[in-house]
Formats: structure tokens, sequence, C-alpha cells
């Protein structure tokens, strides 16, 4: 992870990453085989990568023809088929790295290879290119079910999302709970205990948000709201950041009094600076689109009165 | 990939150390490796490149897959990069010590702390 997390940090992806090209050595496992390594957003991969550790978008399937290819320069010069090639980016190591992992953690191999770590282009075989190129949510749950812990299959399950604007980047894998051993409130992919989490500056709206959440309990929604959630003796940062993380929606309430307090400076946006104090709205705020990126959070409201 | 002991560079003990040689047939990937190379990698992450050779002249025989031993001659017929002789790859790792799928404890230490932490 680290080797790749390096790669990146100068730009580059392996573009070949699997069990063959990682080596031990002195004790650490270190790269071999950079004849695949391609320049983010500038080099297009495929050309030189086993297409078992290949993600589904490099595969190009024309049903027509009866064709499944990795998707190459090559390839696409010898064919004279005309389709789009992939650009060099994190995401297709992040898929690579997580074959191997799901490799480490269930005892098989994500798809049973044909020959050198590469599938079968038959269209009757379930571990063929075809079916990496479909790489449907039924198919995927079937695979990570091999997995028993499920830490280790949450993160598997991230690194091998289709949509490679999904893939967490090798940063974010190392940060993995699986991996750092830190206690977790919610995981990617987990239900939210709450449906909706309220902002709101105490000193002005708390009259304002105590409605709010009644009308939305009312309704059947589980909503966290501190007067009611935040446990006694509990820290309250901790207590807001775990209300955040199990929630579906954030909803900032903002009213007119919370933006044109007369006696609290940073909760007057008239007398906001660039060193103003930032204050609990403005902070849970910014988690929260943190929360959203990471794809916690649903969605991000503000409500105004 | 075969293996050799290096005549040039002795240990400790004045014994040839052991390298590994990639033998390659095509000399655009054989200047990929060496460019790659050329991009600031840290060999703490990527293998270093202890030495190149070029083609001595003569075809490389047209499959040597399975081939314990090459001649001098063979050899010589391929382009060649020299490096550091790895313990083993993960490949033979995870056939032969049968952690995967067994060893959370151990795939975590493979993943994450091998290299701050050591073996």
């Amino acid at each position: 992870m680290q080797a790749a997390a390096h790669m990146h940090s100068k730009g580059y992806i392996h573009g070949d990453i699997k069990p063959l090209n990682a080596v031990r050595i002195d004790g650490r496992m270190i790269f071999i085989d950079l004849d695949a390594t391609a320049k983010i957003g500038v080099d297009t991969v495929g050309f030189k990568s086993s297409s078992a550790y290949v993600p589904p978008e490099a595969i190009f399937v024309d049903f027509v023809l009866g064709i499944a290819v990795v998707r190459s320069q090559k390839h696409r010069e010898q064919s004279g088929l005309v389709y789009e090639l992939v650009l060099a980016h994190p995401s297709f190591d992040v898929w690579s790295l997580g074959c191997v992992f799901y490799q480490l953690c269930s005892g098989v191999s994500l798809f049973k290879e044909v020959q050198d770590d590469n599938l079968s282009s038959d269209v009757n075989d379930p571990d063929s290119l075809w079916e990496l190129a479909k790489w449907s949510d039924e198919v995927k749950t079937r695979k990570l079910s091999t997995i028993a812990d499920p830490q280790a299959r949450n993160l598997v399950s991230q690194m091998l999302m289709k949509d490679p604007a999904q893939r967490p980047s090798v940063e974010r894998v190392l940060g993995h709970p699986f991996l750092t051993g830190r206690a977790v409130t919610r995981m990617v992919g987990e239900e939210a205990e709450f449906d909706v989490f309220l902002s709101y500056r105490a000193a002005s709206d708390s009259s304002h948000v105590e409605r709010l959440y009644n009308l939305l309990t009312a309704s059947g929604l589980k909503v966290w709201w501190d007067k009611k959630c935040l446990k006694p003796g509990e820290n309250w940062k901790e207590g807001f950041c775990g209300g955040l993380v199990n929630s579906r929606t954030f909803v900032c309430l903002l009213s007119r009094g919370a933006i044109n307090h007369p006696s609290i400076a940073w909760q007057n946006f008239g007398n906001l600076k660039e060193d103003s104090r930032c204050d609990n709205v403005l902070l849970e705020h910014r988690l929260a689109l943190e929360l959203k990126g990471l794809g916690l959070v649903e969605k991000v409201m503000g409500m105004y009165l | 990939m075969f293996v050799a002991k290096d005549r040039d560079d002795l240990d400790a003990l004045g014994d040839p150390r052991p390298v590994a040689i990639k033998l390659m047939r095509i000399e655009a990937q054989f200047q990929r490796e060496i460019d790659a190379r050329g991009q600031g990698f840290d060999s703490t992450f990527v293998m270093p490149i202890l030495r190149t050779y070029q083609p001595k002249g003569g075809a490389p025989p047209s499959a040597f897959d399975g081939v314990d031993m090459l001649s001098k001659e063979e050899a010589e017929s391929f382009y060649a990069l020299v490096m550091p002789m790895a313990d083993r790859n993960l490949f033979v790792a995870i056939k032969q010590e049968r952690f995967a799928g067994v060893d959370m404890h151990q795939v975590k230490l493979l993943l994450s702390y091998l290299h701050t932490h050591g073996d």
C-alpha cells in the first residue's frame, strides 16, 4: 500500500499490481516490473496490464462482434476498432490492490485467470472479461461474502467500486479502521442510525430547532439533536462528530437572529473578519461536506429563517 | 526472471552477492523499466536496478518459460536488468505460507505496517 502511495505521490501509477509483482526484500513488500508504469492524467493504461487485476472500465466489450479485451492503444491500432482509452489514474491501482487484498482476505482470487494472470474472453466463462466488464452488485456481494471480517469486507468493497471516482485513495485505504485498528462509529456502506442531524446556534435558535425536532420526529424520522442525544458526561466534540457520522442528512438551521447577533461578534455576519472565531455550525457544516464526499452523509441542507 | 551470483559484488564474507536477472526480448519494455526508475522513486518502495545489459547479438531462444538455466550466449542475446535478490514474491508467499483467508493479522502487516514495523 505504501509503495502505491509513494508512486502516486510522484505522479505515476504502477499499472500492473498483482501478487507476482510485489516482492519481499528485507522484510518489506516492494514493487517490481515497472514496464506498465504510467504518468497520471497523461499516459493511457492497459498495454501491459494483467487482465485479472484491471478494473471494469479498462475492458472493452462489443456484443455484436463478440469481443472482450483490455483497452489499449496497441489493440486499437491492430484491430481498427474505435473506443476510448483509459487515462492513468490512481483508482486503477486501487482496484488492482483491491483484487490482491480480496485474495489475501478470502484465500481465493477475485477472478480465476486462465493463464499468466489474464482472464478468459469466453462469454460463457463466469470468470471472463465479460463478467469483469459488467461487475454487477450481485456478483460483488456474492464474492465479498467469502470475507469473514466485516471491516476487511467493507474496505475491499470500497476498493472494488465499479465507478472509479468512488474508489478511495491509497491514503484513505491506509486510514481505514481495518488497517489502523481505530474504533469506528460507522463505515461507508453501513446504514445510518439517524435520518437527520440538526446543526444550529444555541444562543439564538434553540426554540426553532426544538420545533423542527418535534415536527421531524412526529413524522417518523430519527433525529440527532444534542439536547436529546448527547449523553450526560459525554465529550461533546466526540458526541457531535459521532452523531453527524451516524446521520444521513445534515440540516443547518440559521435564523436572522443567528447571523445578526447583537452581542456575540462571531455570530454577526456584519462583523466577520478573516480571523473571526469559527463557531459550531460552520465546523459541523464543513465536516458534513467532508462526510458527503466520503459517501457517509447523503444530503447537506440549509434552512434559513 | 533468473537468479545469479554477482562476482563483481561481494558481500562482507567475500561471497558473490545473489541477484535477480530479468531477461527481456522487447527493447521498448526494457527502456520503460529504465525510464520508470528515472522518476525519483524511492528504493524502499520500488525495486532498484543495479545494472543493465544490451543484447550482444544472436537471436534469443524462441521460448524459455520453464527453462531452468541458460548458456552465457543465450543469456547475452536478451536485454537484461540486474536487481537485488528478493526473499520471495507475494504470489509464492500466499501459496507457501498459507495465511491468506486465515491469518488476518498477517494480512494487516502485509498491507500496512510491514515497512515501518519490520517483518
